[in-house]
């Protein structure tokens, strides 16, 4: 019985992980809160829903239904990212939003509000490991979901777009100077971003074999929950948060009953967040997988700064013209010679 | 005369700030040239300009016999500058080597940028000792030479440096000029702006001088030196 639901929970874990990597993505490059995500893990559910009725082979449904997410993604990044150079730091925030109620409407228009049943295009095929039965496809979509993820590190640790986009994620500007086109690169992190949800919504689909227009809403805050768990802008840790989020909200299903899943959940979420001041990967991270941040890597104490950051959607260009002495020397170095220099740096220039 | 980069009467705005004021200048095929003058004067934002990060208001810009005047900073970069900016702008989470790499971003010649980064290496010993720590642990010596290193990587034929002494000890600041011009002798132009007047005017060809974001003078540094209002107010009275 434990064990299935450690299965079971271990498969909601991976949807949740996913769309926590896509939010974190945003957050970490751009620090930017992408709201149109759960409205793009939506679509994807509701399109592999209506794909399957139609009898599309479901590898091809699969496909489109995750294609979907990188086009979108793109679609948003064009009206939300693009007019974030030139607008208040509000008002990307509020676009991506406005794009969630978008989709949610244009689908609930189509295909009307009912949850759906998706059919399921195979015979389920199961292993019994004792009394524990493991669904094949859930066992897949469990590898397919760390699968992108270890791709997406690789991608970030090992590539030339990788190391542009960490650059861009410190400090934008730098990244210019050194010549990444950051207008080309940037709706990468989108398109990455919506594929990642949108596979979210195809596992999640095929699964549960359900679909409605409202599964965005209530997959969002627990995306969000798992990425903040995991510590903003950490790829690894919001594998972490998800999987956690996804075993807590199955065993107080069974232990509590399910009207006392969301107390489950977010009591959790809040019992770590009051008690260890810090998210779990500030902790246990597998330290460089962080992406960015300029805060943490400038001053020490590294969680405070990344709770500030949820709340900082703020125009990522406020960084620019700002004296410079101060941020080579922040950073703290055993070296006797930096601190040397340092204090020689801090004199009034000699005349 | 063969000018390698020659700017005309570049301005640049921060909205109604005017920074730079027609300002015109060149640099010829491995000339040093510096750009001298008080804080504020637009020194920087000359060098931002002529990189193409701040839009030009008005003005022409041709590089290496290019007309580069609304180029975008990867095709001034790809054409054959680099800036060391002012504050070197490490990126501190990313390891020393990453840095370097940052640096040859725009190149596709991957086995020759190795190489590269191996000589670059042997230059700077305290570099290759920690090519794989995150760039954080460097003093700010070795991130000045990080980031002259990094700029050394994007294959420039003109180097912007922006401020490189700022922030080092007298000895390391020796030690960059050193650098600098090797760097020169091996066929590089250096486009400099400095504070350090005096290193500066020893090191450079010509010099400019600029004054609330207009290019006033412009003279061998023998004359400058020569010159008692320069002196009076760049170098501090007398020594």
């Amino acid at each position: 019985m434990l064990e299935q639901q450690l299965v079971n929970s271990l498969m909601l874990g991976s949807v949740y992980a996913l769309i926590a990597v896509a939010f974190t993505l945003a957050i970490g490059v751009l620090n930017f809160l992408n709201f149109s995500l759960p409205g793009l893990f939506m679509v994807a559910g509701m399109l592999t829903w209506f794909l399957l009725r139609a009898h599309v082979a479901w590898p091809l449904a699969a496909l489109l239904a995750i294609g979907s997410g990188g086009l979108l993604g793109l679609l948003v990044e064009r009206f939300t990212y693009r007019l974030m150079s030139r607008s208040a730091h509000f008002v990307p925030l509020v676009t991506s939003m406005a794009f969630l109620i978008l989709f949610e409407n244009l689908v609930l228009i189509a295909w009307g509000s009912d949850l759906q049943r998706v059919p399921l295009p195979f015979e389920t095929v199961s292993w019994r490991l004792g009394p524990t039965v493991i669904a094949v496809p859930q066992l897949i979509g469990l590898a397919c979901a760390v699968l992108a993820v270890a791709l997406l590190d690789v991608l970030l640790k090992r590539t030339r777009i990788g190391r542009g986009l960490r650059t861009i994620a410190e400090d934008p500007q730098t990244a210019v100077l050194l010549g990444v086109p950051v207008a080309r690169v940037v709706p990468l992190v989108f398109v990455v971003g919506g594929l990642f949800t949108a596979l979210g919504g195809f596992l999640f689909a095929i699964n549960y074999q359900q679909a409605s227009p409202f599964m965005g809403e209530e997959i969002a805050l627990k995306g969000i929950s798992a990425m903040v768990l995991g510590g903003m802008g950490n790829i690894w840790g919001a594998i972490l948060g998800g999987l956690l989020i996804g075993v807590v909200e199955t065993f107080s299903i069974t232990w509590f009953g399910a009207r006392a899943v969301d107390i489950g959940v977010y009591g959790l979420l809040l019992a770590i967040l009051l008690c260890l001041r810090t998210a779990l990967s500030c902790r246990w991270s597998p330290g460089s997988s962080t992406l960015a941040s300029p805060h943490s890597s400038r001053s020490a104490p590294t969680a405070r700064a990344t709770f500030r950051r949820p709340m900082a959607c703020i125009p990522w260009l406020r960084r620019w013209p700002r004296s410079s002495s101060v941020h080579s020397w922040d950073g703290w170095s055993p070296s006797r010679s930096c601190a040397r220099a340092a204090s020689i740096s801090r004199l009034p220039p000699s005349r | 005369m063969s000018s390698l980069l020659s700017v005309e009467s570049l301005s640049v705005r921060y909205g109604r700030v005017h920074a730079v004021r027609g300002a015109s200048l060149s640099v010829g095929e491995g000339e040093i040239v510096a750009v001298l003058g008080a804080n504020g004067a637009g020194k920087s934002s000359l060098l931002n300009g002529i990189l193409g990060l701040v839009p030009a208001h008005h003005g022409a810009l041709r590089f290496a016999s290019r007309d580069l005047t609304g180029a975008s900073p990867p095709q001034r970069i790809a054409a054959g500058m680099a800036l060391v900016p002012e504050g070197r702008r490490i990126v501190m989470s990313l390891t020393v080597e990453e840095n370097l790499l940052m640096g040859a971003y725009l190149r596709r010649d991957a086995p020759a940028v190795r190489k590269e980064i191996e000589a670059l290496y042997a230059r700077f010993p305290n570099l290759a000792a920690r090519r794989a720590l995150l760039a954080s642990v460097l003093s700010g010596g070795e991130q000045q030479m990080l980031a002259i290193g990094r700029g050394i990587l994007a294959r420039p034929r003109l180097m912007l440096l922006d401020e490189p002494s700022l922030g080092l000890s007298p000895l390391l600041v020796q030690e960059l000029f050193r650098l600098l011009a090797e760097l020169n002798r091996e066929g590089l132009a250096l486009l400099l702006v400095e504070q350090n007047t005096r290193q500066a005017l020893r090191l450079c060809t010509r010099a400019y001088v600029m004054e609330l974001g207009a290019i006033v003078m412009q003279d061998r540094p023998r004359a400058l030196l020569d010159d008692q209002r320069l002196v009076a107010a760049y170098l501090g009275g007398s020594r």
